[in-house]
């Protein structure tokens, strides 16, 4: 559907993207995870041409999107924040982007809004960030694209709000296969409607799996040992989630048989494994020089 | 009528089929009774419908649900004993850790068979099951 | 049409500016032909013994030149640089176009405008002129052509600044300096030419005419200084025209590979900042070493202390216009 070749990016100064991959399935929702100023919004602006790479490409179906941005009917970029909408009501808005979206279902944004009681004549910014968001949505929506790139798109929200945004997206994957590339810092919402995530450090797309490959592929190890091993354990380069007192809390790849096997050698008084969750991996990814 | 809980160890597939399971056994989910479709499931759950798909999927694996061409998916009629025959399974596996550590902990084999007697006593006093 | 959405989108954003320029640009002149000669004529009325010469329609010598170039700069203003600072220009780079496409119908939106309201001024004017047989200072035709050209070249290079500059102060700057660009340095060599050598006059002059007739601002000094240049030039014409294509093709070839970024930098090419600096030192050394050399009655010490002081002016100048970066939104 869509493919990310080996793009780079340098923004002032810094290397932000090397040589990121990375292909998109129709029907698929795909997360990107990264701290703040990873460079995750850069790869969405790259998508989307509004900056250019220096190197690599980006193909939406096999073709150049740099070189055909009539595609890009069918790739719409919803941003954290979208100042054009600002001085324009619901009404307003929709007359434009007709004219610049020949697919865009007027009939289906009328249903959406009315669905979500969005008022139809107050313009953008006279709205509250929930009702801008799902404003937005509906607009990308209903311009009926292929694939979205959704930056952020249920961070800062209330919970109703968060709910039937996360419900518009996944009946619009459900009934259209549209593909959704997400970035956002809710990784509760993440681990509910993403089917593949991955990690961008270190400006590299790092540890691209399935979701459930998560809960599959790293556990968590809940032991008790006798002395004190704090400084073994850390000089192990194994994750430490936890740990108060002489309780552990250890984060190990399942296949990583040899560190198991040399925990197992400081005598644990109590041993339990089990899976873990995406906020765990996550913060022992990142925050893994932290010192506990 | 399910609720899955993203934070939760259990992947979110094993969560769908687990409960849907324990519908069927309770009755609430009757042999024969249509289900929401994976579009529909997956727009009420919030869940990826790739997920919920694949927990269909298994689902009719073990025979307990069956998709009817053009009409829907169904609670087989045997959903009933092969539910019975799956769970006496799970509880036996949920049951070896516990010993386990039971074991670890010091407990005598002896006092987990007292246990056992103890708990169906109290049981024989509340409810007939 | 295809575009026609952007066309739509572009003049939302642009609409009063262009309505006023519109108006303006149409109505403004021949309002003023009109208003002039009824005078005249009602003062005849009035004071039929009086000798008054016959009436010469003077072409620019009223500021509507000015005005409306004035609208053309804060159009471009508005369509390059305020839509980048306000972030809009994101929403506009990720429109299902060509950046060529979007940049072609910024600028082709308002160049229609120039034309239209040029051509409906010219025949209103010019039949009002014929009509009466109303003498002027200058064939209608000439002025209403170098109107059209300079008008076409504020507007082409003030967009052209926009596609090389960051924020909308970036740009007004840019535009107008370079507008002057070729008048200052052709003053700033003459005064030092006189300092160092012995040219004649005329020599002089000549430098600083041609200096000045490269000037795309010249028009804004013309009816001072050269009431009708195009008597003097015949093909002076066409220069601002030039200029005008000159800008149009800097502007659509920076803005489809200009590097989009979002922090407030003075220019987005990031290859300009050396190069201009070293202008603007240059320019202050030159400038003020002319300037000490001729008020220190012509010594050389003067001058070097002009240099200096130019020299430190311009660092400073430069660096915290070029290196210091504005926030953005």
């Amino acid at each position: 559907m869509i493919e990310l070749k080996n793009l780079s990016k340098t923004l002032n100064g810094e290397r932000v993207l090397d040589s990121v991959s990375l292909k998109l399935e129709k029907g698929e929702i795909f997360g990107l995870l990264g701290r703040n100023g990873s460079g995750k919004t850069t790869i969405l602006r790259l998508i989307q041409q509004i900056i250019l790479p220096d190197e690599g490409e980006v193909l939406f179906e096999n073709v150049s999107m740099m070189e055909h941005p009539l595609v890009k009917r069918k790739v719409v970029y919803m941003p954290v924040q979208n100042p054009f909408y600002d001085r324009y009501s619901y009404r307003e808005l929709v007359k434009i982007l007709k004219s610049l979206y020949p697919d865009f279902d007027v009939t289906y944004s009328n249903e959406l809004i009315n669905r979500y009681a969005i008022p139809e004549t107050k313009k953008y910014r006279e709205l509250s960030t929930g009702l801008k968001k799902q404003f937005s949505l509906i607009m990308a929506f209903a311009i009926r694209p292929a694939v979205i790139l959704l930056d952020e798109p249920t961070d800062g929200i209330d919970a109703v709000t968060r709910h039937d945004l996360l419900q518009l997206m996944i009946d619009e994957v459900a009934e259209r296969e549209t593909t959704i590339f997400i970035t956002s810092h809710r990784l509760e919402d993440i681990e509910r409607i993403c089917s593949r995530i991955g990690f961008l450090e270190n400006s590299t797309l790092t540890n691209v799996m399935d979701m459930d490959s998560l809960k599959e592929d790293y556990i968590k190890i809940q032991a008790v040992f006798e002395e004190d091993v704090h400084l073994k354990i850390r000089e192990r380069k194994i994750s430490i989630l936890d740990y108060s007192g002489v309780f552990y809390t250890l984060l190990l790849q399942r296949d990583d048989v040899e560190s198991k096997n040399w925990l197992r050698s400081l005598n644990p008084k109590v041993w339990n494994q089990l899976p873990v969750n995406l906020e765990e991996v996550f913060i022992a990814k990142f925050g893994g020089k932290r010192r506990w | 009528m399910i609720q899955i809980d993203p934070r939760s160890s259990t992947a979110i597939y094993e969560q769908i089929i687990q409960q849907m399971k324990e519908l069927c056994l309770k009755g609430v989910l009757k042999p024969g009774e249509k289900l929401p479709s994976v579009r529909e499931l997956s727009t009420m759950i919030i869940a990826n419908p790739n997920t919920v798909s694949k927990a269909y999927k298994e689902l009719e694996r073990q025979g307990i649900i069956e998709t009817l061409r053009g009409r829907g998916t169904y609670v087989s009629e045997n959903a009933q004993k092969t539910l019975d025959e799956g769970k006496m399974e799970m509880i036996k596996e949920q049951l070896k850790p516990l010993i386990i550590d039971a074991v670890y902990a010091g407990v005598d084999i002896e006092i987990i068979h007292k246990w056992i007697e103890e708990i169906r006593k109290e049981m024989r006093g509340s409810s007939n099951d | 049409m295809v575009g026609g959405g952007l066309f739509e989108k572009e003049f939302k954003q642009v609409r009063s500016l262009c309505i006023f320029l519109f108006l303006f640009n149409s109505f403004a002149l021949p309002f003023t032909v009109w208003s002039e000669y009824s005078s005249y004529l009602d003062f005849l009325k009035k004071y039929p013994d009086s000798n008054l010469e016959p009436f010469v329609f003077q072409f620019g010598a009223d500021p509507h030149l000015l005005i409306s170039s004035m609208f053309l700069f804060f159009i471009a203003i508005n369509q390059m640089g305020t839509e980048r600072a306000r972030g809009m220009m994101d929403f506009t780079l990720s429109l299902p176009y060509k950046r060529s496409k979007i940049f072609l119908v910024k600028w082709a939106l308002v160049f229609g405008i120039i034309l239209s309201s040029t051509l409906i001024s010219f025949i209103l004017t010019g039949s009002y002129l014929e009509w009466f047989e109303i003498a002027v200072s200058q064939p209608t035709f000439n002025y209403y052509f170098t109107l059209f050209s300079t008008l076409a070249m504020v507007y082409t290079l003030t967009l052209a600044a926009g596609t090389l500059t960051g924020t909308p102060f970036a740009q007004g700057l840019t535009a107008v300096s370079a507008a002057i660009l070729p008048l200052l340095f052709a003053l700033v060599l003459t005064m030092n030419a006189d300092a160092f050598g012995n040219f004649t006059y005329e020599e002089m002059e000549k430098w600083f005419e041609f200096g000045y007739l490269i000037t795309p601002a010249l028009q804004f000094f013309g009816w001072r200084i050269f009431q009708d240049v195009s008597s003097i030039y015949p093909f002076y014409f066409l220069i601002p025209g030039g200029m005008a294509i000159l800008f149009f093709f800097v502007g659509y070839f920076s803005f489809i590979k200009h590097p989009n970024e979002r922090n407030g930098n003075f220019f987005l090419w990031k290859q300009l900042n050396l190069p201009v600096q070293i202008i603007v030192i240059l320019l202050g050394v030159l400038g003020f070493s002319a300037v000490g050399y001729g008020s220190s009655n012509e010594s050389f010490t003067g001058y070097l202390i002009g240099a200096v002081i130019g020299a430190a002016i311009g660092i400073i100048l430069s660096y915290y216009l070029i290196y210091k970066k504005t926030k953005q939104a």
